[in-house]
């Protein structure tokens, strides 16, 4: 009877992580965020758009606004804010390229503007109700999917409830899995302050996943 | 385990937080409406707001180069006003010593 148990949490924990696995392909085909910042292809861009180039503007515009929206989405949590959110960081970065430093990474620059807009804009306070998120994963097994839903509830749950900043940083590592250094230049924040707001975020979601973890148990 | 590498494997359950828009055209909407503020022709208060905006900061900096001018130039003939008797007076002690 406790190897038939043991060999069935074996089973499930297999089951839980090729879930995972799939999920995460599943992403990655999906979703072009897990590319590396796409330094190259936006050299030129930005050279050609600082010479006024619409178009090659438009081509960092559709490379990087995936990123951009889900960031905003994340600050803001309302899908229309987002949208606008995303437009006026597009247009400002337009405005502003002239001052872009050559050799400079695209992405944490526009990523920046879209991090203040959103920002101030939960400072004026003007904007629409937030909404919850339902993750997107493989329906493989009901349970399984189950289990990493509210793994992922979870994770949110505790980003939120972590002060601004610190689950500005959170997201930005763990949602859109941005280096350190790439999140210094978003944020604006040294590198050492980065690893202090990590390690705060996994104290709690250690806390938070062991709660999860004990009542499935 | 390092704090990193421990968040590092929440990454794959997390990445299903990223957003995505329920709405298929959204993309195609940011693109848009970002290529037609990017494309649209200055108005005529943009042309002039471009034209007065250079002109503005160099009458400043005019106004500015000015100010401090009169300042230095103000502060030389104070220290003239004040040498001259100095030198007068030195003249003086000179023309005693060689009587």
């Amino acid at each position: 009877m406790t190897i038939a148990v043991s060999e069935l949490s074996r089973t499930s924990a297999a089951a839980a992580a090729l879930v995972t696995l799939l999920s995460a392909l599943q992403a990655m085909v999906r979703d072009d965020r897990t590319a590396p910042l796409h330094a190259e292809e936006d050299r030129a861009d930005v050279e050609a758009a600082k010479g006024g180039d619409p178009q090659a503007y438009e081509s960092l515009v559709r490379r990087h606004m995936r990123r951009t929206l889900s960031i905003a989405w994340g600050i803001v949590r309302n899908a229309h804010d987002a949208e606008d959110l995303t437009q006026e960081a597009f247009i400002r970065g337009f405005e502003k390229i002239g001052s872009f430093r050559s050799g400079e990474a695209f992405g944490p620059w526009i990523y920046r503007i879209v991090t203040n807009l959103a920002l101030d804009s939960l400072r004026r306070g003007k904007r629409h109700p937030t909404e919850e998120l339902s993750p997107e994963l493989p329906s493989a097994s009901r349970s399984d999917a189950r289990s990493s839903e509210s793994m992922a509830a979870q994770i949110d749950a505790a980003i939120e409830s972590l002060p601004q900043m610190q689950g500005l940083v959170a997201r930005l590592f763990l949602v859109e899995e941005l280096a350190h250094g790439e999140i210094a230049l978003i944020t604006g924040l040294s590198e050492g302050t980065i690893r202090s707001h990590l390690s705060h975020a996994r104290r709690k979601l250690q806390q938070m996943l062991g709660e999860l973890r004990e009542e499935e148990s | 385990m390092n704090d990193d590498d421990d968040l590092k494997s929440l990454r794959g359950a997390a990445r299903a937080l990223r957003y995505e828009p329920d709405d298929p055209l959204t993309y195609d909407r940011i693109a848009a409406t970002v290529r037609s503020r990017i494309e649209r022709p200055p108005s005529l208060m943009e042309l002039f707001a471009a034209w007065l905006r250079p002109v503005t900061a160099a009458m400043a900096a005019a106004t500015v180069i000015a100010t401090v001018s009169s300042m230095v130039l103000a502060t030389a003939d104070d220290e003239v006003a004040t040498t001259t008797p100095e030198i007068a007076l030195l003249m003086e002690d000179i023309y005693r010593v060689a009587e």
